[in-house]
C-alpha cells in the first residue's frame, strides 16, 4: 500500500468527519465518515497493512476526540480484522458488500462504545448531600445502532467514489508483493 | 517470521489500546484531549462552512419561543428578538443580584459581560461521540481551562482543554457536563422575572439534551414547575457573571427513579450547530476600563 496516499485519505477523511459533525444526522446519531475509509482501507489493502492502517486512522479520530485515547482504535481495528478476513468472499465492487460492511462496522464501534460506557458511564450514578440519589446517565445504545445505521446508508456512495480512485494507494503491488515474499 | 512478528506487534498495540481507554485514562480527571485540531482546521473548517450553509437552506428552522406574545406580522421578528434578549438579560442580572448579595459583595460591578469576553470561531466538533467543540483559538489567545463559554446570553459549555494546538469546549449538553442550576420563568404577558423556589437541582448532559434526576415528585409539584420553564445556572463554582445564565427550558417532567422526577431539559438550539462561541477569557473590568484575565473555575469532574 502507498502510505502517503493513506496519509492524505485519512487527514481528509479525519478532518471532514471533524467538520460535519453535527450537521449530518438525527436524533444524536451521525454517520461515521472514517469508519468507511476503514472499511475501504482493509477491503482492498493487504491484512497487515489494513490492520495497521485501521488503527492509525482510529488513533487520529482518538486524538480529536474527548474520549480517552484508544477507543476508536480498538473499534476500528476490531472492524479491519473482520473485513480483512472477507476479503477473499465478497464481491468488493458491489454496493450490498459496501453497505453490509459498512453496517457491520458501525455494530462494532457501537458495541465498543457501549461496553465502555457500561463500565465508564458519562455521567456515574451518585447521592447527593441531601442524600438523594442519582441514577447513572449512559448514552443511548438506539442511537448508536442508529449512528451505525446512517454510515452503512452512506457506505454505497462514499466507497463507489473510493473505488474509482483506488488505483492511487497501489493496493495490488503490495499484495502481490507480500505474497510473493511468503511463497 | 515476519508475519509472527506483526501479529505480535498489532496485539500489543491493540492490548495498549484496551488498557488506555478502558482502564487508564478514563480514571483521569481530565481527559488528555486533543491538541490536534488546528492541524486539521484546513479542511474541517470549510467543510463546516458549507455544512452550515445547506444546514442554513434545508434544515428544520429553529422553533419559536412559545413564551412570546402573538402580534401582527410587522417588524415582529426585531421585536421577538429584542424582548427575548431583554429577558435574558434581566434573568441574568436578578440571579447574579441574588448571589452577590448571598455573598456580601455588593460593591462588585454587575456590568455588561461583553467587554470580559472573546469571540472564537468552531472549527468543528468533537470526531468521537462526545458533545465538544473545537475553537480556533490557544492559550496564548487567553484560553484557559474551566472558562465559561457563551452564545449570546445564554451558557453553552466550558473550556475543557486549552493548549498551543487548540482548544476545545465541553457543551452543557456533553454527557460528562453536570452544574448546579435553578428554576425560573416569565409570566405570560409580562417581563416579570420570577425564580422558581426548589432545591438545587443538579443539570447532568446526556449527550442529546440535559436531565435533572434529583429532586423528587414531591419537590417538582410543590414548586409548580411546569414544561417551558427556565433552567438558569446557579453554581459558585462558576464565575459570578454567568450566574443566572439560560442552560436551556425544561421540555418534559416525568417519573424517573421511584418517588423522583425526571426533568428533561433543552437548550433553544443544537449547540453542535454553533459556528462562533464568546469566551469568558476576562473575568472583571477595572476602573480604567482594562479587562482582568479570569481565574480558573473549580472543575465539575
Amino acid at each position: 500500500m502507498r502510505w502517503i496516499a493513506y496519509f492524505i485519505l485519512a487527514y481528509l477523511f479525519v478532518g471532514m468527519h471533524v467538520g460535519l459533525r453535527g450537521f449530518v444526522g438525527y436524533a444524536g446519531a451521525a454517520p461515521d465518515i472514517v469508519l468507511l475509509a476503514v472499511v475501504f482501507i482493509a477491503i482492498n489493502a493487504p491484512r497487515d497493512a489494513a490492520l495497521l492502517g485501521a488503527f492509525g486512522l482510529g488513533l487520529m479520530q482518538d486524538l480529536l476526540s474527548a474520549q480517552p485515547l484508544g477507543l476508536y482504535a480498538v473499534g476500528y481495528s476490531l472492524t479491519a480484522m473482520f473485513v480483512v478476513s472477507t476479503q477473499e468472499i465478497v464481491y468488493r465492487e458491489h454496493p450490498l458488500t459496501h453497505f453490509s460492511l459498512g453496517l457491520i462496522g458501525g455494530l462494532f464501534i457501537a458495541l465498543v462504545m457501549t461496553v465502555h460506557g457500561w463500565f465508564w458511564p458519562g455521567q456515574p450514578s451518585m447521592m447527593t448531600e441531601t442524600g438523594d440519589p442519582i441514577p447513572a446517565v449512559r448514552a443511548s445504545f438506539v442511537t448508536r445502532l442508529l449512528s451505525a445505521f446512517f454510515t452503512a446508508m452512506l457506505a454505497p456512495l462514499i466507497l463507489f467514489l473510493l473505488m474509482r480512485i483506488k488505483r492511487l494507494f497501489a493496493f495490488e503491488g503490495g499484495r502481490k508483493r507480500a505474497w510473493g515474499r511468503r511463497s | 517470521m515476519s508475519r509472527l512478528t506483526f501479529n505480535h506487534v498489532f496485539v500489543a498495540l491493540l492490548f495498549v489500546a484496551l488498557l488506555s481507554s478502558f482502564v487508564i485514562l478514563p480514571r483521569r480527571d481530565a481527559t488528555p484531549v486533543p491538541q490536534l485540531q488546528m492541524l486539521f482546521a484546513p479542511v474541517a473548517r470549510p467543510t463546516s462552512k458549507i455544512a452550515s450553509w445547506l444546514d442554513a437552506r434545508i434544515g428544520k428552522a429553529a422553533p419559536a419561543d412559545p413564551e412570546m406574545p402573538d402580534g401582527p406580522p410587522r417588524l415582529a421578528s426585531e421585536v421577538y428578538k429584542e424582548n427575548e434578549e431583554l429577558r435574558l438579560q434581566l434573568a441574568a442580572l436578578t440571579a447574579q443580584l441574588q448571589q452577590l448579595a448571598e455573598i456580601n459583595a455588593e460593591r462588585e460591578a454587575v456590568g455588561d459581560i461583553r467587554p470580559l469576553c472573546t469571540p472564537f470561531v468552531v472549527i468543528g466538533a468533537d470526531a468521537g461521540t462526545r458533545q465538544s467543540l473545537a475553537l480556533q483559538g490557544t492559550s496564548l489567545d487567553g484560553l484557559a481551562v474551566d472558562q465559561p463559554v457563551l452564545r449570546g446570553q445564554e451558557l453553552v459549555g466550558r473550556i475543557l482543554t486549552a493548549g498551543m494546538g487548540g482548544a476545545i469546549v465541553q457543551l452543557v449538553v456533553d454527557d460528562h457536563f453536570k452544574a448546579n442550576g435553578g428554576f425560573a420563568r416569565f409570566e405570560a404577558g409580562s417581563n416579570e422575572y420570577i425564580p422558581i423556589a426548589s432545591k438545587l437541582p443538579l443539570v447532568q448532559g446526556t449527550g442529546q439534551g440535559m436531565l435533572i434526576q434529583n429532586l423528587s415528585l414531591r419537590d417538582v409539584e410543590e414548586s409548580g414547575l411546569r414544561a417551558g420553564d427556565w433552567v438558569v445556572l446557579s453554581d459558585r463554582d462558576w464565575p459570578i457573571v454567568v450566574q443566572g445564565r439560560r442552560l436551556g427550558r425544561v421540555v418534559s417532567i416525568t417519573t424517573g427513579a421511584p418517588l423522583y422526577a425526571r426533568i428533561a431539559v433543552q437548550p433553544s438550539t443544537d449547540l453542535m450547530k454553533i459556528r462562533e462561541v464568546m469566551v469568558l477569557t476576562h473575568r472583571t473590568v477595572d476602573a480604567t476600563g482594562d479587562s482582568k484575565p479570569a481565574q480558573k473555575v473549580k472543575q465539575m469532574q
